[in-house]
């Protein structure tokens, strides 16, 4: 029997709610699951998911919450000591400290995300299965409680900077276009990485390789200027380079505006989003066959 | 808007099922790599079967209409009602569902241990797609519900069992969904907690919302449902009013005295333990239904250990096909244990001197774990047999209305 969902005319007064909510269940096309609309109506769901993972990511421990400022601070100690002290790398004519913070502030938004974001859809398994909401939420909102940490080392940043005696400018404000375009190169490789950890949990194992890697090829220990010229070109293929140049112009003011670094960002994030979103929607729609 | 609350349309699940690694398990990577590697142009030596969970299903609910599910475990309520809360995708077909839906049984999904009451009111009322405004307008209610005023700032993993599931069931029946999916099998908490919960369900169903109702209770579907969708190995076996299907379905179990239940199951049980096949034998070892009074009847089934250490306990229930019941029977009440050791057993039950008044029976079998909470396997009506006569003990008729039990008592002059 033929089955239609036309204009219907028996509409009883007891059902009249215009508003009901209306929901085709097909098999998967290829980009029939991404609905804004949807994802509109689950907004609240981002920010509640999010503060569940800030809330905790820190309890049973002794230090709490300190441990958001304490950790970027301790790991530019070490990194100071080890790369600024030992083995004496330029740091663009800024304290070798300051240096490696402002590289830090966008690569622990990055990687802390990708880490977060890219276990999360397996974290909450139990839910998939028995529950439906759009799965984007959950990668996203897992990359969203990473902005809490970077908000928190900023400010740290600031009491350092004013400390070293280099004044704060006009130019910090750009830190948050930088900061949301961190953010969207962070969603982007987690939504590929959460996604294909549902099939593989290889993927969980690998990740803190390739994060370490990621860091390597990246601006973090050392400055761009120190990448030889013929290499250049492949290096700001890394979108990552390109902000991190960018942040160190902002804070520091040490160099010059890195324009075509911060463009091969804004592109590669693009892609890169658009790369996320794809693959995850395309394995979103068997998530809850195999997890 | 439509009139209708769901209308599917050749609803269909298929499932891959790899011979050696059961459905659905995750690939790792090296598995597939190192296939490549090997032998690359070779064919994927465990080539997934495709196995139907559901196969063309149509159906339509109405708003305020009560549909029954019904159907031995393993033919696809579960995967339907999966479809129809889009937690998985259908292979094939489409539906339509005007309004919210939401679950009564399954709550408390989306707690979270670590966080307090009142975190975790939000994080669930969200999970279920309710705003951050809906739920504030109604966590008073939610809260005055559950009576777990004092508790709110309090970790879950700190409540009792009984007030995390007023919690829990709180928030989902605040959510006040427009379509109810009650799946029975998937009740949880105490038998109270069950009886208050389809006691609200009841209320629901009242009350003009619509109901989908999974059960093996067919006397509770009865009683609920004007319309009764039955399944069986994925397929619709019957569909239309409660009193033809439900009479469909009884009818439907066997006709030969012997049932293969793997057959029926459909998709393969995950239990340690399943009943693979059941049967009825006469005195003469034959394969039989009909019986006369006062004869033999043996019952032998076949069990499948996926875990041969597995132990197990088993019952038989036998009930009148208007679902009286007559008896129930476990093994150890015969000081009968299932050897251990091996992955098929057969086992075989023997019923002396039957003396039950002519009339159709139903069988139904349990294997359970050895405390019999879990229970592994579970065929309901799985055999029916008939009584046809009095046979050797008496050739006046029998009639069903007079009773159900022959005795033979001593008569004497006293």
């Amino acid at each position: 029997m033929k089955v239609t969902a036309g204009p219907e005319t028996a509409t009883s007064a007891d059902h009249a709610d215009a508003r009901l909510a209306h929901h085709r269940i097909a098999p998967p096309t290829s980009w029939s699951d991404l609905s804004f609309a949807e994802l509109w109506s689950f907004r609240d769901l981002f920010g509640i998911l999010a503060l569940r993972d800030i809330r905790l990511r820190y309890k049973q421990t002794a230090f709490g919450v300190a441990w958001v400022v304490l950790q970027p601070v301790l790991s530019s100690l070490i990194f100071a000591a080890i790369f600024g002290s030992l083995a004496k790398l330029p740091s663009d004519g800024v304290p070798y400290i300051l240096f490696v913070f402002a590289g830090m502030l966008p690569w622990n938004l990055f990687a802390g995300s990708l880490q977060r974001a890219g276990n999360s859809l397996v974290g909450d398994a139990r839910l998939i299965s028995k529950v439906y909401f759009p799965r984007i939420v959950i990668p996203i909102a897992s990359a969203t409680a990473v902005l809490l940490d970077f908000a928190v080392a900023f400010v740290v940043m600031g009491i350092f900077t004013v400390f070293s005696g280099i004044p704060i400018s006009l130019t910090w404000l750009a830190v948050i276009p930088l900061a949301a375009l961190t953010f969207a190169i962070a969603v982007g490789v987690s939504l590929v990485f959460s996604a294909l950890s549902v099939y593989y949990r290889d993927f969980t194992y690998a990740l803190p390789f390739i994060i370490q890697l990621w860091m390597f090829g990246s601006p973090l220990v050392y400055s761009t200027s120190l990448v030889p010229a013929k290499w250049q070109a492949l290096y700001g293929l890394n979108p990552m380079s390109g902000v991190m140049d960018g942040f160190r112009w902002a804070i520091l003011g040490q160099r010059e505006f890195p324009l075509t670094g911060l463009a091969l960002s804004l592109l590669g994030a693009t892609l890169l989003l658009l790369l996320g979103v794809y693959v995850f929607q395309r394995v979103e729609r068997s998530f809850a066959d195999v997890i | 808007m439509s009139e209708f609350a769901i209308l599917a349309q050749g609803l269909s699940k298929a499932y891959r099922v790899t011979p050696s690694r059961g459905v659905g398990q995750y690939r790792t990577l090296q598995e597939e790599l190192t296939r490549l590697v090997r032998r690359p142009f070779a064919r994927d030596r465990h080539k997934p079967e495709t196995f139907w969970a559901l196969d063309d299903v149509s159906f339509q609910v109405r708003h305020g209409e009560a549909l029954g599910i019904i159907g031995r475990n393993g033919a696809g309520k579960s995967t339907l009602l999966k479809l129809l809360a889009r937690i998985t995708r259908p292979t094939r077909g489409t539906a339509h569902v005007y309004g919210r839906m939401g679950s009564l049984l399954e709550v408390g999904t989306g707690f979270h241990p670590e966080l307090t009451g009142r975190e975790n009111t939000f994080l669930n009322g969200a999970i279920l797609g309710m705003t951050r405004r809906d739920i504030r307008q109604r966590f008073d209610e939610i809260v005055a519900f559950a009576e777990v005023e004092q508790f709110l700032d309090t970790p879950v993993k700190r409540y009792s069992s009984g007030m995390y599931m007023r919690l829990a069931f709180a928030v989902a029946a605040h959510l006040a969904p427009e379509i109810l999916v009650v799946d029975e099998v998937l009740a949880v908490g105490d038998a109270a907690f069950q009886a208050k919960s389809l006691g609200k369900m009841g209320d629901v169903a009242r009350s003009g919302r619509t109901v989908l109702f999974v059960s093996h209770n067919l006397a509770a579907v009865s009683q609920l449902c004007q319309t009764v969708l039955l399944l069986e190995r994925g397929h619709t076996a019957a569909y239309g009013p409660v009193e033809q299907v439900v009479s469909h379905y009884l009818s439907s179990g066997n006709r030969d005295g012997q049932v293969d239940l793997d057959a029926l199951r459909g998709a393969p049980s995950t239990e340690p333990v399943h009943i693979t096949f059941a049967e009825l034998l006469d005195e003469e070892g034959r394969v039989c239904q009909d019986f006369a009074m006062g004869s033999d009847i043996t019952l032998r089934f076949r069990l499948h250990f996926t875990d041969v250490s597995a132990v197990t306990r088993l019952a038989i229930a036998i009930r009148t096909s208007d679902g009286l019941p007559i008896t129930m029977t476990t093994d150890v009440d015969a000081g009968f244990v299932t050897p251990t050791g091996r992955s098929d057993q057969r086992i075989a039950v023997r019923f002396p001197d039957i003396r039950l008044y002519p009339g159709e029976y139903r069988v139904t079998l349990w294997a359970s774990d050895v405390s019999q909470v879990e229970v592994y396997d579970h065929a309901e009506d799985c055999l029916t047999f008939t009584i046809t006569d009095g046979g050797r003990l008496t050739q006046r008729p029998l009639k069903r209305k007079y009773g159900v039990l022959f005795l033979s008592p001593t008569w004497s002059v006293d």
